[in-house]
């Protein structure tokens, strides 16, 4: 049946042919080619400055607060063992004379080095010594000490015992590293109390007992006021492309807060005190500059639970810092003295060998700011495809229209040349036919003279014309975009600081017409 | 869609189809389209069915014919369009005469003359066509006209058509031009491919007691429809404006209805099955129907004769692996860089399929009437005079709301030698001068036509071409 069929149609076909005889037909059916205008929108997009400015590591966007941060710098935290605090260099020592030799306790305190008060402590090192001086020419002295308070590594009550020969000196010591300490209940002054017996000849037996060189673990007590040096740290501020800026913005609301912390297990740690703080900004190409506060911010005191916080954070009512953060320095380097119970109250308050002090600052500046005219530029490679080459090849013109509604309070100047492998420019995108210029201008929003916020965005409109000999550079030879970038902040002068605010929009209406070629294949 | 669709619709639409018999200005058979598709008043035997059936009673008694493929088939087929001649097609499809680096022929550039000069072709629309009919097997026998007479048929009919938009060859060309309203309602695409089976009777009516008419005959046929492939477009109401900031106003809805045999195998892209394509003569037919013909034809004075009838009335329920592919939404484009913006767009023109449980299509109905008069004096041998009128009451392939008049003329000066013509005006062709010659046997009858000698003539200036053939053995 479909032969049947197939025959029927090649019949007509035939048939049909025939009597079409004297009808050609081109040899080859190929489409014809023509351009076509095509009326189109571009683009129609609002973008915030969060969207503009993204991330980036010198800026923050706060969208709950509307606020930006054009420098918001990392923490920068210096840190400061207590170590050198909870030692006892100095020696103590007390000398017990003419000791009864009849074997009775003679009962006496040996006072701690630099007059510290211990109620308890945990040692990592430390001696005890004892010397006996024996003045007899014939008996020889025993000398035997007990420390009720001293309890070794081993669990043993720290004993020590010294035999001393006729006219002769005798030291024994004991190391007391691992022992603890807990002061008698019992105990009257500072410092370790020791129970001795002698035996030997009468009134010629005497001791001498020194203490030194304690380094504890823990310790609660009092210990004297000591410093813990000073510390000195450079940061890098990480500005990037902000660098750019120096010399041509005011930043009006600059912060710096400070914190401290005094880390430690015990629940009532040591004072720690701050002197002689110095943070200082640094240009890598030189010149320096100092952060002053109104009231000289030199010393202060962390509080009883170990933490300070600046009441009263760096602005620019109390301090330089906007002329600082203006300065724009690369490096921020801070220096201070740490000073470990710096009043040396006699108080009783504790420390452990794994204490830290802990102190670190941050810089934000909000972006209310002036920018005088500035330039920059850009080099951006063009990374298109052979197959989008050959599409915008079929472009015989451009004509781009930018509607503009510019939100953010900052005035643009963008100038894109194009460039081919070696550099070298081909033509400039960005010529403005309406305006006559080599540069699209987006007019920054108008601001209130009084509270420098935005009032109402401004509109500017330009439009970009492309002939078919620059889509057909653009599409064979154009690799690079030099681009060329100038800014203003948009008050009522170059230094009027206005506000910036990361929900402030831009909105583009890009449209207009593309002459192209249609062309089909065979 | 898948791409199986796109063949069978395009093969559809592009590649058919108006048949024996078929509508108010489908193609018919061969003698009929050499006398301009004139045939109400003026058939018989078999190229009765389909028009009148009651014209089977102006055949001699006791008399049988048929037609089949030997030894000529009963095709005819017409191709073209109402806008592109050869000459114009050569001119914008023949290339610029020069050859590129690659020995390829160069596409013309086309100046805005040419562009306005292709734009001006598609003025009255751009319609593309192909019809084609073919029946197989056809048989009748008249016994005596109280007996009446007897036929069966079996006829394919493949038809579609497809009308360009106007305003997208506007778009094509000239681009958008901000604010005008590019209305694309006009599109249309409408095929199918559809086997009918036909049973006819008719008798003379002497009951009726009347001395006016030499005779009255009626007939009646009955028609089993299947179904094997449509498609069409259901409504469009889509339209493009280019607005303020050149944003692109879009208002898209529309739906295309088909329905395909399952023996096409997989044809929906929504479709997940695996099955496969099995066609064959009998394919299980995706939608079945019923319909009837009937007419009453009179003669008078010998040399009169007079025809009334209504064919084709009934409907195809297509209920097997029907779709619908719609689309519906308005919507604006601000920004072509939007991928959400430009997959709406494309999900909207494109739209979704889904299958459905059926739809119905009407037959094309159509109202027959006509008139003729066999003229033997004044001219060597016989030559019939037959003027037609066909009124369809849809337009499904094959049919036109727009009346068609037709008028005929059928001189026989040898006996053996049938030369015809006649002119056509109306319908969705508009004029046509038919042209045909019939080499009579005795037993066994040729035809050759084509219903558009005009376009013949016209050489390259043509814009579509005709051609009939068949062949009928008479006992």
């Amino acid at each position: 049946m479909n032969k049947i069929l197939l025959n029927q149609y090649i019949y007509a076909i035939l048939i049909a042919v025939i009597i079409q005889g004297c009808v050609s037909l081109p040899s080859d059916v190929v489409m014809p080619q023509w351009n076509t205008d095509l009326n189109v929108p571009f683009a129609t997009k609002s973008y915030t400055l969060n969207d503009i400015i993204g991330s980036q590591n010198y800026i923050s966007i706060s969208s709950a607060q509307d606020s930006v941060y054009l420098i918001n710098s990392d923490q920068y935290s210096q840190s400061i063992g207590v170590g050198a605090f909870i030692k006892l260099n100095t020696v103590g020592t007390v000398n017990v004379p003419d000791m009864a030799t009849n074997g009775s306790v003679v009962e006496f305190t040996v006072p701690f080095p630099d007059n510290a008060t211990i109620d308890s402590a945990k040692f990592s090192s430390g001696t005890l010594k004892i010397t006996g001086h024996n003045k007899s020419a014939t008996t020889v002295a025993h000398i035997s000490i007990s420390f009720p308070g001293i309890v070794l590594s081993n669990g043993k009550q720290a004993v020590l015992t010294v035999n001393v020969r006729t006219n002769s000196d005798s030291t024994a010591s004991i190391d007391l590293t691992g022992a603890t300490y807990k002061a008698p209940s019992t105990q009257f002054f500072p410092g370790f109390d020791m129970q001795a017996s002698a035996s030997g000849a009468p009134n010629q037996v005497s001791m001498d007992a020194y203490t030194s060189d304690f380094v504890f673990s823990s310790i609660t007590g009092y210990l004297p006021k000591r410093s813990l040096g000073t510390q000195n740290n450079k940061f890098s501020l990480n500005l990037g492309d902000a660098s750019k800026y120096r010399g041509k913005v005011n930043l009006k609301q600059a912060t710096l807060t400070l914190q401290g912390k005094y880390k430690s297990s015990s629940p009532k740690p040591f004072i720690v005190g701050v002197n002689n703080l110095v943070i200082q900004g640094i240009r890598n190409s030189g010149g320096t500059m100092n952060l002053s506060y109104t009231t000289p911010l030199d010393s202060f005191r962390f509080d009883a639970n170990g933490n300070f916080t600046l009441q009263t954070p760096y602005t620019e009512s109390n301090s330089n810092i906007t002329s600082f953060i203006t300065f724009l320095p690369d490096v921020i380097n801070i220096s201070a003295e740490y000073t470990m119970n710096p009043d040396d109250s006699q108080e009783e308050r504790s420390a452990n060998s794994t204490d830290t002090v802990f102190f670190t600052s941050n810089f934000s500046t909000k972006s209310y700011l002036a920018i005088k005219q500035t330039s920059f530029l850009d080099t951006l490679k063009l990374d298109i495809s052979q197959d989008v080459r050959d599409q915008i090849l079929k472009g015989q013109g451009v004509a781009a229209t930018a509607n503009i509604q510019n939100g953010i309070p900052l005035t643009a100047w963008v100038k894109v040349t194009l460039t081919d492998q070696n550099y070298k420019p081909l033509f400039v995108v960005t010529r403005d036919t309406i305006n006559h210029a080599d540069s699209i201008n987006f007019s920054g929003a108008e601001v209130d003279t009084n509270t420098n916020d935005v009032k109402t965005p401004r509109s500017s409109m330009t439009t970009i014309n492309l002939d078919s000999a620059q889509i057909n550079q653009l599409a064979k030879y154009a690799h690079y975009a030099l681009v060329s970038v100038t800014v203003n902040t948009s008050g009522k002068d170059d230094t009027t600081a206005v506000y910036i605010k990361s929900k402030d929009l831009i909105t583009l209406n890009v449209f207009g017409h593309v002459s192209y070629r249609i062309k089909g294949g065979k | 869609m898948e791409k199986t669709i796109y063949t069978l619709a395009l093969i559809l639409s592009l590649s058919f189809c108006a048949f024996a018999q078929f509508g108010s200005v489908g193609i018919v058979d061969a003698k009929s389209m050499s006398l301009g598709k004139t045939y109400n008043a003026n058939t018989d035997g078999i190229y009765s069915i389909g028009i009148n059936p009651a014209n089977m009673m102006f055949s001699p008694s006791s008399h049988f014919e048929f037609t089949t493929v030997l030894p000529l088939p009963a095709v005819s087929m017409k191709v073209g369009d109402n806008f592109m001649s050869f000459d114009d097609f050569n001119y914008f499809f023949g290339g610029d005469g020069t050859k590129d680096a690659n020995g390829n022929a160069n596409g013309r550039v086309l100046t805005a003359a040419d562009k306005q000069r292709l734009f001006n072709l598609f003025s009255n629309s751009g319609n593309v066509f192909m019809n084609a009919s073919i029946t197989p097997f056809a048989a009748m026998y008249k016994s005596n006209p109280s007996v009446g007479a007897f036929a069966f048929s079996m006829a394919d009919f493949i038809g579609g058509s497809f009308t360009v938009p106007k305003a997208l060859i506007d778009l094509g060309l000239n681009g958008n031009t901000p604010q005008q309203v590019y209305s694309f309602n006009d599109v249309d695409a409408q095929g199918w491919w559809i086997r009918e089976y036909s049973l006819s009777y008719a008798r003379e009516l002497p009951e009726i007691d009347q001395t006016i008419f030499d005779k009255i005959s009626v007939g009646l046929s009955l028609k089993m429809v299947q179904g094997f492939a449509y498609f069409g477009v259901d409504h469009v109401n889509t339209s493009l404006q280019t607005g303020n900031g050149n944003n692109l106003n879009i208002k898209s809805e529309w739906m295309i209805k088909s329905a395909f045999s399952s023996d096409f195998g997989k044809v929906y892209d929504f479709d997940t099955s695996n099955a496969s394509s099995k066609v064959g003569p009998f394919l299980t037919p995706a939608g079945t129907g019923l319909g009837i013909d009937f007419g009453v034809a009179a003669a008078y004075d010998q040399v009169w004769r007079f025809s009334l009838s209504v064919t084709d009335i009934g409907k195809i329920n297509w209920n097997q692996n029907t779709a619908e592919y719609s689309g519906n939404g308005n919507m604006t484009i601000t920004d072509l860089t939007d991928s959400t913006q430009r997959q709406q767009l494309q999900d909207s023109l494109k739209g979704k399929g889904h299958l459905t449980s059926g739809f119905t299509t009407d037959l094309p109905t159509a109202f027959r009437m006509g008139v003729s008069y066999n003229l033997t004096q004044y001219v060597p041998g016989s030559i019939l005079l037959a003027l037609d009128y066909n009124q369809g009451f849809n337009n499904v392939p094959g049919n036109s709301k727009i009346g068609r008049w037709s008028l005929g003329a059928d001189w026989a000066p040898l006996g053996w030698l049938n030369v015809r013509t006649g002119i056509s005006v109306g319908g969705v062709d508009g004029f046509g001068w038919a042209l045909g010659l019939g080499l009579d046997t005795g037993v066994l009858e040729f035809f050759f036509a084509t219903s558009d000698m005009n376009q013949v003539v016209l050489g390259n200036s043509a814009k579509m071409f005709t051609a009939s053939i068949g062949s009928r053995w008479k006992f």
